[in-house]
């Protein structure tokens, strides 16, 4: 088994909201509420769960594009532990290099007044790696890597199309050798035939380069097929956490199997009875007591509405929180 | 079999200062009472525009062209002759056929409130007083699963959650019980778990009221879940059509094999790479020639596809496709 | 090498080399091709490049001395330009001389056309002396009248000067006293409204307070105490100037709540994200990447509040606090106009008011034209 690259211990981000002349704090936005994982190197975490549970919080707070409120990112990095939650400002820079994102949005993640070079060579640029000649000369490989026509390096990004800004943004992230890419909903805005290619090349990049990657997408589809493990959040915290197949065919936490449910299938003949929740995502300013999931769910007994459970490990590195994961027989779905 | 509405050689061009879009280009099909048609292709491909086309909501800018026949009591209308502000249209709109939008938050005003919007909807077409008309609305929001709805009857519409807005959307396209309902993308930008409650819903209002569905979507599984008969469209064209079974275990057109193949679907894991579909749509001011889909095909015969236009052919009872592969062949004009 | 056949079969084929121009243009080129499009606002454009040469050069367009007067042609109107005289047509115009007749019941003097005296008018003539620019010695003018002849073309006013050639000289002070002043406004917006929306936090809360007691200042009240205040032996142009930039400490307001606000939305955008995740240093990403995105809107709303400074003068100027003779602005000039009955008796006085309506719009139309413009990415 290969080494760890990533841990994530107890990491929190709340965000304040306020209100009125002095800005006062009126509630507090738990958006990433404890939560602790691992990463191996070369593989495929995926981050699902529905708009707002903190999924792009996370990937941010483990970059350093939001400072966490408390909790730890450690990046282990040629034998040394680097705590990059508690790195100072002047430290994170050298740090940054090894890790790296891809956005979900292709038009808002350029900058629609720079040139492609200027876009894939910043990296590089200002880290001082290498400029005018040979920045080109990089760059262009960078393009090729990605399936860009070099030439159209002196281009802007009104150029391109949805996937080729995407693969864009895809060179850019690569242009500093990271270790660890997190891929934030790379191919939501996607068109369906260019999701494909996109998805083949990140596998593609991932196996040349030993690339480690966080994927985040609520499309079920996707990240079954990308990911290697998978771990699902509701309103802030992780649930439930298994290798894929295990997730997909025999889900433990009762969200998990209602998100399965949940999709419609690509097949005319599998007419399932799915499992309906009631309501919506709560408010994560305001989340219910207990088990935050105890009101759409439809197992709940009382101790669901007082004890909020922990996220342990059921064996074979199954993490589930819920209080009846070990008696509830859950239906997930098989995979041929 | 008797039609609900029958579309005939149906062109829509907009006129812009770039060029012509021929966003749908001589398209025909027909939608079934009682049946649900769904209608995919990638974004851009037309969908929409065709929707718009049947409610004559495509605006000024816009050419229509061909015969959308509305057949209603034994008499038939060609929607294409009406004025688009006439009085005409307006009875069909809503009574007839309504439509609900992927983005719910731009059907609804946002200095009214919802009830006060379904209300309207109600009292433009039946003959209700204030009173009735909004005992009538709460109705429909409880029927569209608005939990409480006499007290959101009087919330506005930034008070609502996007599903709960899809949700108000819909009471307010049932307000007259249409007997076509088009739905385009009413999903797209909900949680799979919302999704799911709305398309049961779907399904369940279908039941009770007996209307015709008009399904439009680029997600493969509600297509599989919702719809019985299918279209695949392709930039304005139709390049296949059949029932939902033929499309999913036999489909003909390179396109729509090609995208049954590159998305990754539950359930059936992929080992290794996807089978993409090479290239990018093409811009639609300047089409490729013969078949549109040739560039990107992976079946492409040169010398034939691209200089040949294949039309809608029948290959076999309720199958049609629109390949030269299969079938007869028309010249380039 | 199966590796790279692989992505071969990506690399796309469809870009049309004719459009290859569009996918290499920069911000400002498509900003220009949109701009040119708006023809309103290019014709805006050309009537203020030519009102700003004749700022520039306005001795050199007026046929007379703005400051000579002459008792003989008081309230004089505006003269005629003729091309046909008793031999016939000619191709070069010519005016007539005025002589001046006391209109026997009302007693007033009025100017008839003296026929005998006959002016043609030439190019290049030479006249009242004037430094070009403040630099070259020159007494040549673009147009004029030779001799001891004169030309009126808009009347003059009560003093015998030449109103046209006022109204040149105006356009100097009117169009170009109030830019040093909307400059600095302009800067300190910048600045300012940057630190507030990128820094945020304790800044932000500070400036934005400070913002709102400053715009709630009166600035009328606080004009007319500045220009009791400064010393008495200062030119009133001088005066005006000074207020103006005065004013300025108070002015950057409006700015800079709109440069923060754009800061603050751009701040949390990806490409701003991504930068910081490349390890780029706050200034590149505030001069690479923020600046340059919204660097254009503010040169928008900058030239649509030109029109109000120039309406500001001339309010301000007709209400005796602005610029106040001897120095000449449009501003002046309208006041004169008040100083009589006007409109029943020499209403040519109102001329200038064409040309503070004509410059005000021209701003605005170029204004409109560079603010549809300005985001050439927007769909
Ligand atoms: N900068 C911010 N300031 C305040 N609240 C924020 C901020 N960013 C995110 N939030 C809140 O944190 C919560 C989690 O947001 P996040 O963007 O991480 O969700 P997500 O899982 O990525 O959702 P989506 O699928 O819609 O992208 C949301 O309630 C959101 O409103
Ligand atoms: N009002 C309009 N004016 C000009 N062009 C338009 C207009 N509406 C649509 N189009 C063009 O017509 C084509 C088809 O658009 P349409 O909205 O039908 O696509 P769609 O299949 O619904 O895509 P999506 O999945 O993105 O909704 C596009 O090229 C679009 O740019
Ligand atoms: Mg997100
Ligand atoms: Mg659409």
């Amino acid at each position: 088994m290969n080494n760890i690259l990533l841990e994530v211990k107890n990491l929190k981000k709340y965000f304040p909201i306020t209100k009125g002349f002095f800005r006062k704090q009126v509630a507090t936005v738990k958006a990433v509420d404890d939560i602790s994982f691992f990463i191996r190197e070369g593989e495929t975490l995926g981050l699902v769960g529905e708009s707002g549970c903190g999924k792009t919080t996370t990937g941010k707070v483990i970059l350093r594009a939001y400072d966490p409120t408390d909790g730890d990112v450690i990046l282990h990095i040629d034998g040394l532990d680097i705590n990059v939650a508690k790195l100072s400002s002047k430290e994170l820079k050298n740090v940054r290099r090894y890790m790296q994102m891809v956005f979900q949005d292709p038009f808002k993640s350029l900058n629609p007044r720079m040139t492609v070079r200027d876009i894939i060579g910043e990296p590089l640029l200002v880290n001082g790696i290498a400029k005018g000649k040979e920045l080109d000369d990089r760059v262009a490989d960078l393009m090729r890597k990605v399936g860009l026509r070099p030439e159209y390096m002196k281009r802007y990004p009104h150029a391109f199309s949805g996937g080729q800004r995407q693969r864009i943004s895809i060179a850019r992230a690569l242009a500093l050798n990271p270790k660890l890419v997190i891929c934030d909903e790379p191919v939501s805005a996607l068109d369906v035939s260019i999701q494909a290619q996109v998805l083949n090349l990140l596998k593609d990049l991932q196996e040349e380069f030993r690339l480690t990657y966080l994927f985040i997408s609520h499309d079920l589809g996707v990240v079954e097929h990308i990911c290697d493990r998978v771990a699902v959040m509701y309103v802030g915290k992780i649930v439930e956490l298994a290798k894929t197949e295990e997730l997909f065919e025999k889900p433990k936490h009762p969200y998990t199997e209602a998100l399965l449910s949940a999709v419609p299938k690509p097949d005319p003949r599998m007419k399932t009875k799915r499992i309906l929740l009631v309501g919506e995502v709560p408010d994560a300013s305001n989340p219910p007591s207990g088990c935050y999931f105890h009101p759409r769910c439809n197992y709940a007994k009382d101790l669901c509405k007082e004890v909020r459970p922990e996220l342990i490990d059921i064996g074979n590195g199954h993490l589930v929180a819920c209080h009846f994961a070990k008696e509830l027989s859950l239906k997930g779905i098989p995979i041929t | 079999m008797d039609k609900l509405l029958e579309i005939k050689d149906l062109r829509t061009y907009f006129v812009l200062d770039e060029g012509i879009v021929k966003a749908v280009d001589g398209i025909s099909f027909e939608v079934k009472p009682g049946k649900t048609l769904g209608v995919v292709g990638e974004s851009g491909c037309g969908k929409s525009v065709t929707a718009l086309s049947i409610l004559k909501l495509t605006g000024p800018r816009s050419k229509i062209q061909g015969e959308i026949l509305l057949y209603r009591d034994g008499e038939v209308i060609d929607i294409v002759k009406l004025d688009p502000k006439g009085d005409e249209i307006r009875s069909i709109r809503g009574k007839e056929i309504s439509m609900i939008f992927q983005e719910p938050g731009a059907s609804f005003s946002p200095v009214h409130t919802v009830g006060e919007q379904i209300i309207e909807a109600i009292m433009l077409h039946q003959k209700l007083d204030k009173k009735a008309a909004r005992e009538s609305a709460i109705e429909l929001m409880r029927i569209a699963g608005i939990p409480r709805p006499e007290l959101r009857i009087d919330e506005y519409p930034h008070q609502f959650s996007g599903g709960m807005l899809q949700r108000a959307m819909i009471a307010m396209a049932l307000s007259c019980r249409p007997r076509l309902l088009i739905a385009d993308e009413p999903t797209t930008n909900l949680d799979v778990t919302i999704q799911a409650q709305i398309l049961e819903l779907l399904k369940e209002l279908q039941r009770q009221f007996g209307m015709a569905v008009m399904m439009i979507t680029h997600n493969l599984g509600v297509i599989a879940e919702m719809t019985e008969e299918v279209i695949v469209m392709y930039l304005g064209k139709i390049v296949e059509s059949a029932s939902v079974e033929e499309i999913f275990y036999n489909p003909l057109h390179p396109y729509t094999k090609a995208l049954l193949e590159s998305v990754p679907k539950v359930g059936k894991r992929v080992k290794g790479r996807l089978k993409a579909i090479k290239g990018i749509v093409p811009d639609p001011y300047n089409l490729p020639t013969g078949c549109s889909f040739h560039p990107r095909c992976p079946e492409f015969i040169k010398g034939i596809c691209d200089v040949r236009v294949p039309n809608l052919v029948e290959v076999k009872p309720g199958h049609k496709v629109s390949c030269l592969l299969y079938g007869e062949v028309k010249k380039d004009e | 090498m199966a590796e790279m056949e692989k992505r071969e079969e990506f690399i796309e084929e469809v870009f049309a080399e004719k459009e290859e121009k569009i996918y290499v243009a920069s911000q400002w080129k498509l900003m220009w091709w949109r701009f040119k499009r708006n023809k309103l606002a290019v014709a805006g454009g050309i009537v203020l490049i030519i009102f700003y040469i004749i700022a520039a050069f306005c001795e050199f367009f007026a046929p007379n001395d703005p400051y000579k007067y002459d008792v003989r042609y008081v309230l004089a109107p505006p003269q005629r330009i003729h091309f046909i005289d008793e031999t016939g047509f000619h191709l070069r115009p010519f005016v007539y001389g005025y002589k001046m007749e006391i209109d026997p019941i009302t007693l007033r003097r009025i100017y008839v056309e003296d026929k005998s005296k006959k002016y043609p008018i030439k190019f290049f003539v030479r006249g009242h002396e004037y430094k070009l620019l403040g630099l070259i010695k020159t007494n040549i003018h673009l147009f004029g009248v030779e001799g001891d002849g004169h030309i009126f073309l808009f009347g003059t006013d009560s003093l015998g000067r030449d109103v046209f050639s006022r109204v040149i000289y105006g356009t100097r002070i009117s169009t170009t006293v109030g830019l040093v002043g909307i400059f600095l406004s302009f800067l300190f917006g910048i600045i300012i409204g940057g630190i507030s929306g990128y820094f945020g936090g304790i800044f932000d809360l500070i400036i934005q307070r400070i913002i709102e007691i400053l715009r709630s200042i009166p600035t009328l009240p606080l004009w007319m105490a500045l220009s009791a205040a400064v010393p008495a032996n200062w030119s009133p142009v001088k005066v005006y100037f000074s207020i103006s930039i005065i004013l300025s400490f108070i002015g950057w307001t409006g700015l800079a709540r709109e440069v923060r606000s754009k800061f603050l939305s751009l701040r949390e955008e990806d490409f701003v994200t991504a930068a910081k995740l490349a390890g780029a240093s706050e200034r590149r990403i505030i001069f690479r990447h923020l600046l340059p995105s919204f660097l254009s809107h503010i040169i928008a709303s900058l030239t649509l509040s030109i029109p109000g400074m120039i309406i500001g003068e001339t309010s301000l100027s007709f209400l005796g606090l602005g610029i106040r003779p001897p120095a000449i602005s449009w501003g002046v000039l309208i006041q004169d106009a008040q100083n009589f009955r006007t409109v029943a008796l020499a209403p040519w006085l109102l001329l200038p008011v064409i040309f503070v309506i004509l410059v005000v719009l021209s701003f605005n139309f170029v204004g409109d034209g560079l603010r549809d413009a300005a985001d050439p990415y927007a769909k």
